[in-house]
């Protein structure tokens, strides 16, 4: 998730408040599929993809460069991202009762984690393993792709200097398209796994973007491998300090997990702003020795 | 007349009322930071929650030991021991008053805390970082009231004794015309304040920082004091919230509600423009309470539920606002000026006492 967030803020500049229905979107898309039409959690993936990523570009077409060509403020981008994510909340919200009304689904708008109809492999839920899987694949995939091919290095030059690349003949304009596809495509992959192994409804991506931001934040936005770390960092975190927290302090820990990222990002805003990635590692190194 | 399914049009209007006063005042106070001092606050709720939480519970408490009611107040009995008080002040006017004053009081000083603590970030960050910390403050914030129980007992939430209950029938009117009153105070204030010096060096700061810190003006004091008076008029707003439901619970302090409604109403109204503010202010409390009004109307031709009607109207309202005439209902005006009469007599006057001076000064 913090992925997608670090990607769209590298290309406009600004922090999508809406990213976190991206994820619901794919929540949705995987909920509806197996209800209706029984399809594997699993086979959703690539429609959760593509619809994620073909919503992220219609937002990023309609509302946002629009507003950004006129020369709106960062301050108006977001809250007009901000905007776009009440409009979804309320859209998945009359999506929940339609799908109540039309095909008689009675929890559509608060449902269960969908573990039951994950597969397992020895007692271990299924996405436990193919959730991490997916990211390494998709880490793997971006370097490649960012390094490797000739689309990924003009991508990268967009995002050091749009200005520059647009003189050495680079389409700006198709860059930012394919990412905030890629964005919205990851989003809604990760609200596609997050329901295997959490409950969903309406704004459950939206209730996440704190520790979207921790994630994105702690791996610096300017650097998408960062952003994989932060995330990675926050998740871990959570569990971490919760467990740790609860046999150090007593059970009252537990109930705070979710304003564990928040700590994170405050503690990172705090000491290092530009996130691990901008970690003089070497130098720290040196004045830890002497 | 039952029109729109709205029977009591006279609690309607109070109801209309009250929340034009409280989104009044706290929109104000959202646009002497956004407005005119570029502080864009992304978590108004946060100050609002304090303020509605903690006054709720010192109230209760207070009254506990003002009324000699037993018990813990803000347990699993609060909700008998509210009731019960409420029935003690019906006839205790002075312990009413008190009680007022004193929820009014913690408002402001919780809130005049929030807004120093959030101030340390507010003049460091740049806006996009600031949004995405003072949002996931006031999720935290959130979070904290819903599992620390001393304050407003969790999730649950604490009643709090009806402070109006000697006002009879027109208690509920009472408390509108106390947050009328409080808004009426605020607005007077902001209109003061933006048109005084301070106002203008706000304005300076906001458009171009370096030179007004070039031309010697404490940036970073004069944004903490924005903050810290914007942060007392919400946390204000919070406890008057309180007294009016005469309840509180960690499920009302979304962000929705109170950091988005608001933000919207400042940019339909007019950024920087008071006037634009409560134009903004009344329009949409008075579409958001017709819709509630007209909602069992409605509930019975859509097949969904109305709730989910209110966001998408506004949020749908915000981006077609910000892509059409982001400037608001009414443009920010320009600094208001003396009149050319008034210049010249002035002029007139300066050039007289020099030159009854000068011969004097002269060498």
């Amino acid at each position: 998730m913090s992925v997608g967030l670090t990607l769209t803020y590298l290309t406009t500049k600004v922090p999508n408040f809406a990213h976190g229905s991206l994820v619901t979107l794919g929540a949705y898309t995987c909920f509806s599929l197996l209800k209706i039409d029984h399809l594997d959690p699993y086979a959703s993936l690539p429609v959760s993809f593509v619809l994620g990523g073909a919503v992220a570009v219609a937002m990023y077409g309609i509302v946002l460069r629009p507003l950004a060509r006129r020369g709106a403020s960062v301050v108006s981008l977001m809250i007009a991202t901000f905007a776009v994510d009440i409009v979804f909340i309320g859209i998945f919200g009359i999506y929940s009762d339609y799908l109540t009304s039309a095909f008689g689904i009675p929890d559509a708008k608060l449902f269960f984690a969908l573990s039951s109809f994950d597969f397992t492999v020895g007692g271990v839920q299924g996405v436990v393993l193919v959730a991490p899987a997916a990211v390494v694949a998709i880490t793997v995939g971006l370097f490649l792709a960012l390094t490797r091919t000739s689309f990924g290095i003009a991508m990268r030059a967009t995002v050091e200097n749009p200005n520059l690349a647009k003189t050495i003949g680079i389409n700006t304009e198709v860059i930012y398209l394919v990412s905030w596809f890629a964005a919205g495509g990851l989003a809604a992959v990760a609200g596609n796994f997050y329901v295997l192994w959490q409950p969903g409804e309406p704004d459950v991506g939206s209730q996440l973007l704190v520790a979207m931001f921790a994630g994105s934040i702690l791996g610096g936005l300017k650097s998408i491998y960062g952003a994989l770390a932060g995330g990675l960092m926050v998740g871990a975190g959570e569990i971490l300090i919760t467990t740790f927290g609860s046999q150090l302090l007593g059970s009252w820990v537990v109930s705070y997990e979710p304003g564990i990222p928040l700590l994170v990002m405050i503690v990172a805003l705090l000491f290092f702003p530009g996130g691990v990635t901008s970690i003089d590692w070497r130098g720290l190194a040196a004045r830890m020795r002497t | 007349m039952a029109l729109f399914g709205i029977t009591d049009w006279g609690s309607f209007f109070t109801d209309l009322l009250a929340f034009f006063a409280l989104y009044l005042a706290i929109c104000i106070s959202l646009n002497l930071e956004m407005g005119y001092a570029g502080i864009p606050n992304f978590g108004k709720v946060l100050y609002f929650a304090g303020g509605a939480a903690f006054s709720g519970s010192v109230a209760i408490r207070v009254a506990a030991l003002l009324l000699n009611v037993g018990g813990n107040a803000v347990g699993i009995n609060n909700f008998i021991i509210a009731s019960q008080m409420t029935g003690l002040l019906k006839d205790n006017v002075p312990v009413s008053v008190v009680l007022i004053l004193v929820t009014l009081l913690v408002g402001a000083v919780v809130g005049a805390a929030l807004g120093y603590l959030s101030s340390f970030p507010a003049i460091r960050l740049r806006e996009d970082y600031l949004a995405m910390l003072l949002l996931g403050s006031a999720t935290f914030f959130q979070l904290f009231l819903n599992n620390y129980t001393p304050i407003i007992n969790g999730t649950f939430g604490i009643g709090v004794p009806d402070m109006f209950a000697w006002a009879g029938q027109y208690a509920t009117l009472a408390v509108t015309l106390l947050i009328a009153a409080f808004a009426l105070l605020v607005y007077l204030y902001s209109e003061r304040l933006v048109r005084s010096p301070l106002g203008r060096t706000l304005r300076a700061i906001r458009d171009n920082e370096a030179a007004s810190e070039a031309l010697g003006k404490d940036t970073v004091a004069i944004r903490r004091e924005v903050l810290i008076v914007a942060s007392i008029i919400t946390g204000i707003a919070g406890a008057l919230y309180t007294i009016y439901t005469g309840d509180t619970n960690p499920g009302i302090y979304d962000r929705v509600t109170w950091t988005f409604w608001p933000w919207l109403i400042v940019i339909m109204g007019g950024v920087a423009n008071n006037v634009g503010v409560a134009v903004g202010s009344f329009v949409f409390v008075f579409l958001l309470k017709f819709i509630d009004a007209a909602k069992f109307t409605l509930q019975n031709v859509l097949p969904f539920d109305v709730n989910w009607l209110e966001y998408l109207v506004f949020g749908s309202a915000l981006i077609v606002i910000l892509m059409l005439r982001s400037q608001g209902i009414l443009p920010e005006k320009s600094s208001a000026t003396l009149g050319r009469q008034r210049v010249s007599a002035i002029v007139d006057k300066a050039k007289g006492a020099g030159a009854a001076e000068e011969p004097e000064d002269g060498p």
